[in-house]
């Protein structure tokens, strides 16, 4: 699986992606990703040890944000690779949705005040 | 010195699945170095992706071509007339409850590769991802 998912403490949950987010990528991280987005208010979405991202796995991670936010939660991204970096900075996502190289950081930045 | 490979594919969500493991494996063979290959990845994924989504022709013809000058994919498609190259590319959101999930495949198609040509001949589409080697 692309995805597992890990505690962090304080209510924070990492979204632990890994591999490929192409179009299989990101139909296989869909469903768990919906799950995060209907139930948890803090998510890291951990990019470190993804490969690669194209435009559906850019749509999971967006469809993640906009049902948190709305919810009244917050969404970091934490530690792309530079061209997975270069991905979502093109398409203007890290405008929305944060990119944090730091762990800490990126906990403190979504936990609950 | 040169290499060629081709893949037919339907233009079907399932093709293109399986649509890296074809680049990766002509890519390889073809001694395009990885880090040409990542970024056409990027490039190609959307390419193909949009005439998969919104050109509906009966197959996409790929070509890979290698030589000493460059590595060079091609995707051809007798689908609707489209031209990534002048496109416009949707508007971005300013904030995450207006935006739409999608619209980013023209802008990375220009951003991962520095040399993006298409034509339109008779009834295909032809549009060519070129990229310098060396």
């Amino acid at each position: 699986m692309p995805i597992s998912i890990t505690e962090l403490g304080g209510e924070v949950v990492g979204a632990v992606l890994s591999g490929r987010l192409d179009i299989a990528g990101a139909e296989a991280i869909d469903l768990p990703m919906n799950v995060i987005a209907g139930s948890r208010r803090s998510v890291v979405v951990d990019l470190a040890d993804v490969e690669f991202i194209g435009s559906m796995g850019l749509r999971a991670i967006v469809m993640l944000a906009k049902t948190v936010q709305r919810r009244g939660g917050r969404v970091v991204l934490f530690a792309p690779r530079s061209e997975v970096a270069e991905v979502i900075t093109t398409s203007g996502i890290d405008e929305l949705v944060p990119i944090v190289y730091d762990r800490a950081a990126a906990i403190a930045a979504v936990a609950p005040a | 010195m040169s290499y060629e490979a081709v893949l037919r594919m339907p233009a079907t969500a399932e093709a293109l699945r399986n649509f890296y493991s074809w680049l990766e494996e002509a890519a390889q063979a073809g001694a395009v170095p990885p880090a040409i290959l990542s970024r056409m990845h990027v490039a190609a994924e959307e390419a193909v992706s949009n005439v998969v989504h919104h050109g509906a022709p009966p197959e996409i013809i790929i070509t890979l071509h290698v030589n000493s000058e460059a590595a060079e994919l091609t995707v051809e498609d007798t689908g609707a007339p489209f031209d990534p190259t002048t496109a416009p590319t949707p508007e971005r959101g300013h904030n995450l409850a207006e935006i739409t999930a999608g619209g980013w495949g023209i802008g990375l198609l220009r951003r991962f590769c520095p040399d993006v040509r298409y034509v339109r001949n008779g009834d295909a589409n032809r549009l060519m991802l070129r990229y310098p080697l060396g």
